[in-house]
């Protein structure tokens, strides 16, 4: 600023004093704390990338069915094994039902099993891992020495257990994942909140007289939730492998809803004449697979407060 | 006249965020001569702390970003040394110690080897021989058993030991300027004087130069020689001990000696306050940062950054109170008469 | 003769140490505040000061002696009376940072406290009271909407400050309110409780390290050392005559800011170490210069001296002092 700028002033040396300070302005745009997660999420292009992948499948997987002229279980036998053409964007197979439809209505069975049988285990763990790490003492000591023993047992054992009892299909599936899932995440959370409990802003909420419950899940979990939805979309790509894996195996789900493991199972039994059957399912698995991988580093480089600046 | 070990010039330094480039450095310039103690005061977030980690390179960059200026150490320029150039300077030529002596050292190790290793690192002497300077320099900080703590771990430590320990390592090579982030901030009143003496007692012997920053006016007493008061991100009076002290004239630095509680004062009641939060560096004033919190703030202050005004052949201040045309104004010098 | 509000009779509190060793933070300690009085607690780090301003607000339990709130022993309290108390006894915390949830707004915060107590009916008049809340604390209505991290420290105490007014207590527990602060800001937080004080008839606990910034607000001071009371007095008193060893070394080794100070040697040599319950002795013995053998060996008790204070110390009650 040059010197004779100074003459621009009007009684440049009239005292006025400081100035009414609870009127401070507050220079930076307020910025929540999810928005701040979701201005970074943004700028990160690798985790978009995987974000605008999932999106895409999801779209494919909803509209996809409902407009093709097929069925998933129409059969044409006139037609089997057609390789990929106009009519059949990934041909037939060896009953002659549309591929490309099959295909979309397995990623919705995929998919849900997927998310939900990551997003319900979730929340049980974070249920249990609250109250655990909440009370501690007596209640903590029960439901960890629980966690250890169950985590022992390969989860193998009961999903085919639990497959057995409700038989095969979507919902026994998730129930399934529910109920050998929840370990990890009672844990993570058990042990964020046995750190987050001794916080001052806790213990002035318990001051205020907060109940328990309001104290475990409107002050303690809501600061866990951060790390816990990192572990979920983490866990997303082992829940539909999983599911994969156990219908590829004939657990799981079964014919005639397709799911990408039940495709690429039969697609294995014509792999050597017609790859593409197998190829496909296994390349969206993968995709997929990737894209959550993507997305969940990126999500938990975006909430590590480290970073934060 | 001692020569100048470390210079600043016109220094700015600031962050990028998302918000925006906050100026935490805005063009300071600062010195230290050879056995002398720069004392660099100022509140949080005054940039005092990144002024001298500057100095060191601990900053990573990005976020941040040098935007202008130079610091040179024994005449030469070492504002853009490489990582492996400043490791030959850091610890050797320069040393460090922090707040937090237990962030600072490695938990996993003991205390000997992590003196050791840094005195093996600048120089190529036997082990033997590393061990018995190490015994030398714990003997020397006042560490009781200097050869069993050795292969002590740092946590069996108290937080003045601590410290000690740190001193230790950090004089391993005879460094010639010594820089002191708030090194008492964490301890306890009756241990901070006692570091605070080892201190000066190293400095006298030594012949080390020492920079340190702190926001304790008391400390400061007892250890400057020189003081650069800073302030949103300027230095805003500079001058020896005894003119910060009994002849300040910048506004900033009256209300700080103010706010310090008096040792001596009869009168109880409120303490005078400097009102108001130091401002975002984020957008920082168009004229004096100061202004907004100033008792004697005038029109100009608001729009034109005052320069710097020399007072002495060591003080200067920046602030427009000191340009002839502004009115005269009297501090209220009740307080430190009471010193003087 | 103000009432005493609260009461604390020969408190104690262990905690278990490293290897199961336990360790008494709090060591009988007694003392009584005055109804818009200020007692002042200062010792050093691990003197217990913080344990037994968190035992008075409950969160903490007594494992021997008794906290009276206006004649009625708080950790005996049925659920109602708690509830009460809540109410009545409120903290302010040490660090800016933490006491804060960085997920909620300022408004949230502040609300909180009248949600559980249900002290207004509808939104709008909670808000309305949240308005005035921030004016009280010399914030403006218009933060209300903004989030802890665009506060600096000083402006964040303020909001606790604010946090804990909100259910108008009566006594306030200060544990360290200002020792994370910058000095100007230390003095701006005092002098608001200071006003605070005059204006809503608060009594404080006032719970520092720092002597001449708690001198400021306190009308009485307790000095602690390893969990036990040391010496009790009037403000003036302690100031003036410092009895026993540790006061007068934890004064000595303030640095005074005056460059011409000629300060002394710093009297108090190495540093307070955490005992087991078996010490016997005074705890200061290996630190005090005037130590005598009946130090090693018998606790001081908390006895009045001539001077008008109360001091624990053998050596300051013997004849030849």
């Amino acid at each position: 600023m040059s010197r004779s700028e100074q003459f621009m002033i009007e009684n440049p040396f009239e005292r006025v004093g400081a100035t009414d300070h609870a009127n401070d302005p507050i220079v930076r745009p307020t910025i929540s704390f999810w928005s701040d997660v979701r201005r970074r999420l943004i700028a990160n292009r690798v985790a978009m990338f995987g974000l605008i992948c999932i999106i895409l499948i999801l779209i494919l997987a909803i509209i996809v069915p409902e407009l093709s002229s097929y069925s998933y279980m129409d059969q044409n036998l006139s037609n089997t094994n057609a390789a990929p053409s106009r009519d059949h964007f990934f041909g037939t197979d060896s009953l002659g039902r549309d591929l490309w439809v099959r295909v979309w209505v397995g990623a919705r069975v995929s998919l849900a099993v997927g998310i939900f049988g990551s997003i319900i285990p979730s929340v049980i763990g974070i249920v249990i891992g609250g109250i655990s790490g909440y009370f501690g003492g007596f209640i903590d000591t029960i439901i960890m020495r629980a966690v250890d023993i169950i985590i022992c047992i390969p989860s193998m054992i009961y999903v085919i257990l639990i497959m057995l009892v409700f038989g095969s299909g979507p919902i026994p599936l998730i129930i399934a994942f529910a109920l050998t899932g929840w370990m990890g995440a009672a844990r993570d959370v058990r042990g964020l909140i046995l750190q987050l409990k001794e916080r001052e802003f806790v213990l002035a909420s318990k001051l205020l007289g907060a109940s328990h419950l309001s104290l475990i899940f409107k002050h303690l979990v809501p600061n866990t939730l951060g790390i816990v939805v990192v572990g979920m979309t983490m866990s997303v790509p082992g829940a539909i492998f999983q599911e994969a894996y156990l219908s590829f195996i004939g657990l799981g789900i079964s014919p005639p809803i397709p799911s990408w493991g039940q495709l690429a199972n039969l697609g294995t039994a014509v792999f050597r004449i017609y790859p593409y059957q197998l190829l496909i399912p296994a390349l969206l698995i993968s995709i997929t697979m990737l894209s959550f991988n993507l997305f969940g580093d990126g999500l938990r480089d975006a909430l590590d407060p480290k970073l934060r600046s | 006249m001692k020569e100048t070990l470390l210079e600043v010039k016109q220094f700015k330094f600031s962050f990028d965020t998302y918000a925006g480039e906050v100026q935490a450095v805005r063009n300071i310039s600062f010195h230290v001569k050879e056995g002398e103690t720069l004392a660099i005061v100022g509140e949080s977030g005054s940039g005092k702390s990144v002024a001298v980690q500057n100095v060191m390179k601990l900053i990573p960059s990005p976020p941040g970003r040098i935007i202008q200026g130079q610091i040179i150490y024994q005449g030469e320029d070492i504002t853009h040394y490489t990582d492996r150039q400043m490791e030959q300077l850091r610890g050797k030529e320069l040393s460090m110690i922090f707040q937090d002596p237990m962030t600072s050292l490695n938990p996993t190790m003991k205390i000997g080897d992590q003196i050791i290793e840094g005195i093996r690192n600048h120089e190529p002497i036997p082990r033997a021989d590393a061990v018995k300077k190490a015994i030398k320099l714990l003997t020397e900080v006042g560490i009781p058993d200097p050869k069993d703590s050795l292969s002590r771990y740092p946590h069996t430590f108290s937080g003045g030991m601590r410290q000690r320990v740190m001193i230790a390592i950090a004089l391993a090579c005879n460094p010639k300027i010594l820089i002191a982030d708030e090194p008492t901030t964490a301890l306890d009143v009756t241990t901070q004087t006692q570091i605070l003496e080892l201190m000066n007692d190293l400095k006298e012997k030594h012949g080390t130069s020492i920079v340190m920053i702190t926001h304790d006016l008391g400390v400061v007493a007892k250890m400057a020689d020189r003081i650069a008061v800073m302030y949103a991100g300027k230095i805003v009076e500079t001058g020896t001990v005894e003119e910060i002290f009994y002849q300040p004239k910048h506004p900033y630095t009256w209300g700080l000696l103010q706010s310090i509680p008096k040792v001596s004062s009869k009168r109880m009641g409120k303490l005078e306050t400097i009102p108001g939060t130091p401002p975002d560096l984020i957008a920082p004033p168009k004229g004096c940062g100061f202004a907004s919190r100033c008792k004697f703030c005038m029109n100009i202050c608001k729009e034109v950054e005052p320069e710097s005004v020399s007072i002495s052949a060591s003080q200067s201040a920046k602030c427009w109170l000191l340009d002839e045309r502004a009115p005269r104004v009297e501090r209220e010098h009740e307080e430190v008469k009471k010193y003087s | 003769m103000a009432e005493p509000i609260l009461e604390v009779i020969d408190l104690q509190k262990e905690f278990i140490g490293s290897r199961k060793k336990r360790i008494r933070a709090v060591n009988n300690v007694s003392f009584t505040i005055n109804e818009g009085e200020t007692l002042g607690v200062v010792g050093e780090s691990g003197c217990g000061k913080t344990t037994v301003g968190r035992t008075i607000v409950r969160l903490y339990d007594a494992d021997g002696g008794k906290v009276l709130y206006r004649g009625l022993d708080i950790h005996k309290a049925d659920r109602r009376t708690t509830r009460k108390l809540a109410k009545q006894i409120q903290m302010v915390f040490q660090d800016p940072y933490s006491s804060l949830d960085p997920r909620k707004t300022v408004l949230s915060i502040l609300e909180e406290g009248l949600k559980i107590h249900k002290l207004f009916r509808t939104k709008k008049e909670r808000i309305e009271r949240v308005y005035q809340l921030l004016e009280l604390v010399g914030l403006n209505r218009e933060h209300a909407n903004r989030f802890p991290h665009e506060f600096s420290g000083g402006q964040r105490q303020r909001i606790g400050i604010a946090r804990a007014l909100s259910v108008n207590p009566e006594l306030i527990v200060c544990d360290e309110a200002i020792s994370a602060l910058d000095v100007s800001i230390q003095a701006q937080i005092i002098n608001l409780l200071i006003d605070l004080q005059d204006r809503l008839k608060l009594t404080y606990l006032f719970i520092a390290h720092d002597i001449h910034m708690v001198r400021y607000i306190s009308d009485h001071i307790a000095v602690m050392y390893l969990g036990t009371l040391v010496e009790k007095a009037s403000t003036e008193q302690l100031f003036k005559n410092p009895l026993h060893p540790y006061t007068r070394g934890l004064l000595e080794a303030i640095p005074v800011p005056d460059p011409k100070h000629e300060q002394q040697q710093s009297t108090l040599k190495g540093e307070a170490k955490p005992l087991t319950i078996e010490h016997e002795g005074c705890r200061f013995y290996n630190r005090c210069p005037f130590a005598k053998e009946i130090c090693r060996d018998s606790m001081p008790a908390l006895k009045a001296h001539d001077s008008g204070q109360t001091v624990a110390c053998h050596m300051v009650h013997s004849e030849n002092w």
